[in-house]
């Protein structure tokens, strides 16, 4: 009886181990794989975080796969930025691409037509700049 | 009598296209990195708004806090919901001057000694905060670079008593922005 007992307290100090090494060691999650929550055109998300901030909060912290055309696209450093909107205006979707696929945002131009999935961290308006939802973690949404 | 308005017109645009005085970017870069006996920490964040007017010297930056990335998923996590509280402080801000700005050639490709003062705001708390760092100036674009150290405890930011002594107080934070000009 005491040696089943011993048994299972081990078993469990190893699994709480295992579990607590595997937690602590946990990077971000690919999001490739992730369904979005949401899909939508970059303008539409714009307008969305525009109109009601209250509302936009929805967003936040969920995987949104947003359309549009590259307005701008900042290879300098690390993380890859593209930036999807409408080229004459300030607003944009800002999205922080994930490092680890950093070879496909190469061939990447301004002007060209990408679907981009990545985790919603929210958005900002100033009043020089319009308004940018910004996206983490970003992989182009292979559909 | 039409020909020299059409010219006063034309030198006035003209003149316009050449007083550049505000330069922004939406992709700024801010780290922080602090060294503990536990662990150290950093993180990454490249969508900083900034904001400067070469002509007054202000300067202004905007970053979400949820968008800082740290190489391990859960350390991220506790950043946001127990250390910085990001679902109720959402954005960090540093409004401020460069209290030397009549010394930056903005026209000229260079590097100048800046000094910097304002007020930062973190966690929903501002300070004042006073630092140093370089405008390099390159083919029409403003770099701002600097460097300074906040402590958690001036942002009421709470380390929780059982990792105390194994965290830093101390954050030493990174700014690097390339501006181009705001059109």
């Amino acid at each position: 009886m005491k040696r089943i007992v011993l048994l299972v307290v081990l078993i469990a100090v190893v699994a709480g181990g295992w579990y607590a090494y595997k937690e602590y060691h946990r990077t971000n999650a690919d999001l490739t794989g992730r369904t979005p929550d949401f899909e939508m055109s970059a303008g539409d998300l714009i307008s969305r975080f525009e109109k009601d901030t209250v509302a936009s909060k929805k967003y936040i912290d969920k995987v949104i796969a947003v359309d549009g055309k590259v307005k701008s696209i900042d290879k300098d450093g690390n993380p890859v930025v593209i930036a999807l909107g409408d080229a004459g205006q300030m607003s944009s979707v800002q999205c922080s691409m994930d490092s680890t696929y950093v070879k496909d945002y190469q061939s990447i131009r301004e002007g060209d037509a990408l679907s981009i999935k990545g985790m919603c961290t929210g958005g900002r308006t100033e009043e020089l700049f319009g308004t940018d939802v910004i996206l983490n973690r970003c992989v182009l949404n292979k559909k | 009598m039409m020909k020299p308005l059409l010219i006063i017109a034309f030198v006035l645009s003209s003149l316009s296209g050449f007083c550049q005085d505000k330069y922004f970017t939406k992709t700024g870069k801010i780290e922080f990195y602090s060294k503990a006996p536990l662990e150290d920490i950093e993180a990454k964040n490249k969508t900083v708004a900034a904001l400067l007017d070469t002509k007054s010297g202000s300067v202004q930056f905007s970053v979400l806090m949820k968008g800082f990335e740290f190489p391990k998923a859960l350390m991220q996590e506790h950043f946001n919901e127990n250390y910085v509280e990001s679902n109720t402080y959402p954005k960090a801000e540093f409004k401020g001057t460069i209290t030397n700005n009549s010394s930056v050639a903005y026209s000229k490709d260079g590097s100048y000694p800046v000094k910097v003062k304002g007020q930062l705001t973190i966690h929903g708390v501002t300070k004042d905060v006073e630092t140093q760092g370089t405008i390099k100036t390159e083919d029409g674009k403003v770099q701002l670079v600097s460097a300074f150290n906040i402590l958690l405890s001036d942002y009421k930011i709470k380390i929780p008593a059982l990792v105390k002594d194994k965290l830093n107080n101390n954050i030493k934070i990174s700014v690097d922005c390339k501006l181009e000009p705001l059109k």
